[in-house]
């Protein structure tokens, strides 16, 4: 029970596990892809870091929610640290959305997408395996 | 010297361990030494841990293997903001070597350097890198105090 300042706005929380919880009760969206209520906590997406009043960064999810805590989510050092591990992420990443069963529900392609990921600055390490074609599929 | 002093300057002592190398080494290969070291570590749980050095060890390897540079943005984005934000002590420390190469030998890896080869096969000396960074200092301060006349 208590109460903590985010973006600046007064929310109470009474029961919520961690900061993230908290966040997202305040109607707040910090994306996650690690994070799942129900199941125990990885921290390790590190979508979720937000910075507290001394400019201190730690991972939302794993951090116990205390009376008089104050956050911010949303500046522009975490957004720029949000898209590089997005950037990360895809850089290893097999990019042919085009051809990708899962797009258009893709959750690390909309995140992309919403945070501005526009070009990646790394190279493609995904391993290439050709395709087999010794062997006909269907006889 | 104790752990308080070399934390003060950027420096860890880690086991207690020093290493003692002349201006003949070359500190793009050290930073690749150290940081193949911390890559192969990395336990691979969080992104910016095992992306991060993977990438950061990409990018030494071919200023190495090169022995030219590429932009200091991208080494310096792949380590300056991945420092904080990890889960672990590893992978806090891991883009040190980065870091600190980059703080005090900056033209070696910013591709502003002489582009010739010294005999021990290195690219420039580190010596003279420092030399560059103290008239470049004494540069700024006599700018500034010429500035400062003239308001």
């Amino acid at each position: 029970m208590g109460y903590m300042t985010i973006d600046g706005r007064t929310v109470e929380f009474t029961d919520e596990p961690n900061v993230l919880a908290v966040i997202r009760k305040a109607d707040i969206d910090i994306p996650t892809l690690c994070y799942h209520s129900e199941l125990s906590v990885y921290g390790a997406c590190r979508l979720c870091t937000v910075e507290n009043e001394k400019g201190k960064t730690f991972a939302s999810c794993s951090e116990k929610p205390r009376d008089g805590m104050i956050v911010y989510t949303n500046t522009p050092r975490l957004m720029k640290y949000r898209k590089l591990i997005l950037e990360l992420l895809l850089a290893a990443h097999c990019r042919d959305c085009t051809t990708c069963i899962k797009s258009g529900e893709c959750q690390l392609q909309s995140l992309a997408h919403r945070m501005g990921v526009e070009n990646i600055r790394f190279e493609n390490t995904k391993e290439q395996h050709p395709l087999d074609f010794k062997f006909p599929v269907y006889r | 010297m104790d752990f308080d002093s070399l934390t003060k300057i950027g420096a860890m002592i880690g086991s207690g361990g020093l290493v003692v190398m002349d201006e003949d080494t070359c500190m793009v290969e050290v930073a690749r030494f150290f940081m193949n070291f911390t890559q192969r570590e990395s336990c691979g749980k969080c992104v910016p841990c095992r992306e991060g050095t993977k990438r950061m060890l990409e990018i030494l390897e071919r200023i190495v293997a090169e022995r030219k540079a590429v932009g200091p943005g991208r080494t310096a984005g792949a380590g300056r903001h991945d420092r904080k934000y990890r889960l672990c002590g590893l992978g806090k420390s891991a883009p040190k070597p980065v870091i600190s190469t980059m703080h005090a030998f900056r033209r070696r890896v910013s591709g502003t350097h002489r582009r010739e080869e010294m005999p021990s096969g290195n690219l420039l000396q580190p010596a003279e890198d420092y030399g560059l960074i103290r008239r470049n200092a004494k540069a700024a301060r006599s700018a500034q105090e010429l500035s400062g006349k003239r308001n």
